[in-house]
């Protein structure tokens, strides 16, 4: 395993920066946060590293000492370092099949990034979490393999934020023993989840709650709300409940099953992503057009990936279908951050989409307003339990293997695209002036060239696609479209990683 | 359209490890199918099984880890499987001499031995990751009854069945964890 070099500002060197009566301070607030640790020596000594590195970066910003060690009090920490771990998580039903279906070099992730308008300070943004972490007992977890499922089961240690320096949503080495991935990159700060713990709404109240932590220990007066949570509550059991075990089964079937769907036909590249673009628009003027185009949102983009879909695919026969998944939260007003999301799939002959969006707009409305539906979602939610179900007493060792070639079959393959629209991100007015937009991009599918989420903050909308195509026809011919229809574009993204 | 770009460039060294266990892989595939072919066509002892096994180990153990419950106790309990398998592949194909049944609980009690001392220098921290090594002591003891049924008894297996039965007693010590634990493995959600 690579060790790391840690840079550990020694207590003796900020002890000659403090006055005496500091000096006495600083030994308390040292002691107090030895009371707080009940952990291995090395996660101790990294946590007491971060305390340093912190306090370090406020002496060398002017912070008076007082004032430091009042943003840093150890009382922050919680009972969480101090706690031995205890608790355990069954998978929820929508996560079960993640870990189920995973094949070589794949770990179903998805990424949330803030950009905010000021450089990351590293050593605040560590002790943000450091913090942060407590609320979130779900996260503070690894998978394990049961007997019969898989379950998530806590882990006590310091929780590590990183440089970014790698691939975009490249899975989690399995030795970090833990499921998410805090990364910083000049004035962007992501996080790339593993699909087990949450989905975009869990992910999104805690990317939230990490920056406001975060901005409140650089001084600034940020409070909580809906969708930042405030760190020193006590976490709720149903913000951590399976909502699918409440759900009432109904009768009859939606199935999961279909027929293969027509994908792009630029040759998948050996690395995934091998790219990530962004659109950034104006959300007021995407609206705008949408309602020009009598749709909304979501509809009228789903009109566009159509028509670039068609372009870039030699493949003129079979179906295209998009998968839109659907937040289940929006019908029963549950607070979980666990799963909780189910999907409908948006189909058009290949042989249909023809003309403008104004030709497809009329199809794609109506079959949104019916499949998504909360009968229909009910009744995917049922199918999805009883299946859970009718499985429940097969070993893991049966299941793991059929479940992969069975996914292997179908899987991906059955859809062309994704379309996430997480909506608009809102967090307390205070927090705007210093977050300038987010951006969320799905997992790449070793199948689907493309997928593609969408994310509005303020009066921005970031539309990102994720690659596994070198072949830019799709993202072009979108560019083309949505500039067509007069929308103002800022692309962003990566270099090409694959070939 | 011009693409701004806003993520790091990906260093070589990147690039290379994400190629290699690439091409890697397939060299393992395309050696397994002509080692099977060639010892199809020369006939003969199957070794080919043997080395198809040995490529099977080596792909698993380095470079395809786990990606979940990365720890010294399953990775050893998981070296120790492919290792017995091994044993009994090369004695069972090649040897023919029933030699896997002195060697294999050798290294069953050795491994049960290195996943206690894992387990026993942070009980509170690797008690969580005891499973495995919970499945290594049934294996062990089936195996040790499996012999006693089935064959003559020598001593590597005496010193497995008393290895496997001393872990098991000394873990009543921590009997409450040790139910946790396995209440969390087999439940059914």
């Amino acid at each position: 395993m690579k060790k790391k070099n840690i840079k550990i500002p020694k207590p003796d060197i900020l002890m000659d920066r403090l006055k005496e009566s500091e000096q006495e301070k600083y030994r308390e607030f040292l002691d107090d946060i030895n009371l707080h640790l009940q952990l291995p020596k090395k996660q101790k000594a990294l946590l007491i590293n971060d305390f340093n590195n912190a306090l370090d970066y406020y002496l060398k910003n002017d912070i008076p000492f007082e004032e430091a060690i009042n943003r840093l009090s150890p009382k922050q920490l919680g009972g969480f370092y101090a706690h031995p771990a205890g608790s355990w998580y069954p998978l929820d039903n929508a996560a079960i099949i993640y870990p189920l279906s995973m094949k070589f070099g794949q770990m179903p992730m998805f990424r949330m990034s803030a950009y905010l308008k000021e450089d990351v300070v590293p050593e605040i943004l560590q002790m943000a979490l450091d913090f942060t972490i407590k609320r979130f007992p779900s996260f503070a977890t690894i998978l394990k393999n049961g007997f019969f499922w898989h379950y998530l089961d806590s882990t006590k240690k310091r929780f590590t934020i990183e440089e970014e320096k790698i691939l975009p949503l490249l899975p989690i080495s399995s030795s970090r023993a833990q499921s998410f991935r805090v990364l910083h990159y000049k004035n962007r700060i992501s996080i790339e989840y593993f699909h087990v713990l949450t989905d975009g709404f869990g992910g999104s109240i805690f990317l939230n709650t990490l920056i406001g932590e975060y901005l409140r220990l650089l001084g600034h007066d940020i409070p909580c709300g809906e969708f930042l949570w405030d760190i020193d509550a006590t976490p709720h059991e149903d913000e951590l409940s399976n909502e699918f075990a409440k759900a009432k089964l109904q009768k009859g079937a939606s199935g999961f099953m279909g027929k293969t769907a027509t994908q792009m036909s630029g040759k998948v590249s050996a690395i995934f992503p091998c790219r990530v673009v962004h659109f950034e628009m104006n959300s007021k003027q995407l609206h705008e057009v949408a309602k020009r185009h009598n749709a909304t949102v979501t509809v009228y983009l789903l009109a566009q990936m159509f028509l670039a879909q068609k372009y870039a695919t030699e493949d003129l026969s079979g179906d295209i279908r998009v998968q839109v998944p659907v937040n289940m939260r929006k019908y029963n007003g549950s607070k979980t951050i666990r799963n909780y999301a189910m999907y409908f799939s948006c189909d058009l002959p290949t042989s249909e989409i023809k003309g403008s969006a104004d030709d497809l707009i009329p199809n794609i409305s109506e079959q949104v307003r019916e499949k998504s539906s909360e009968k229909d979602m009910n009744k995917m939610m049922s199918t999805t339990i009883k299946l859970v179900q009718s499985l429940k007493f097969v070993p893991l060792l049966i299941k793991k293997p059929v479940a992969t070639v069975v996914y292997g079959f179908l899987g991906d393959k059955i859809f062309s695209n994704y379309l996430s629209n997480l909506g608009v991100i809102k967090v307390p007015k205070e927090m705007n002036e210093y977050v300038e937009k987010y951006d969320f991009i799905l997992g790449p599918s070793n199948v689907c060239r493309a997928s593609c989420g969408l994310i509005t903050f303020n009066d921005k909308s970031v539309f990102s696609i994720t690659k596994t195509t070198v072949d830019p026809s799709y993202e072009e011919k979108l560019y083309e479209l949505l500039t067509a229809d007069g929308i103002d574009i800022e692309v962003t993204g990566s270099a090409v990683y694959g070939d | 359209m011009v693409i701004k770009e806003v993520y790091p460039e990906l260093s070589k060294q990147n690039r290379a490890i994400l190629k290699i266990r690439n091409i890697v892989r397939y060299v393992f595939v395309v050696a397994s199918i002509a080692c099977l072919v060639t010892n199809y066509l020369v006939k003969g002892k199957p070794w080919s099984i043997v080395v198809v096994w040995s490529i099977f180990t080596a792909w698993n153990m380095i470079f395809s880890p786990d990606r979940f419950e990365f720890n010294m106790i399953n990775q050893t309990v998981k070296l120790v499987f492919h290792v017995c398998v091994l044993l009994w592949l090369i004695d069972i194909c090649l040897v023919r001499t029933g030699w896997y049944k002195f060697v294999v609980p050798i290294v069953c009690f050795g491994a049960l031995l290195l996943t206690a001392v894992f387990l026993f220098i942070d009980v509170n921290a690797q008690i969580h990751n005891s499973m495995p090594m919970i499945w290594l002591i049934i294996f062990s003891i089936g195996f040790v009854v499996f012999m006693v049924v089935h064959s003559e008894i020598e001593w590597p297996v005496i010193v497995l069945g008393s290895v496997a039965v001393g872990i098991l007693s000394l873990s009543i010590f921590y009997h409450e964890e040790f139910l946790l634990e396995i209440k969390k493995r087999f439940h059914t959600n």
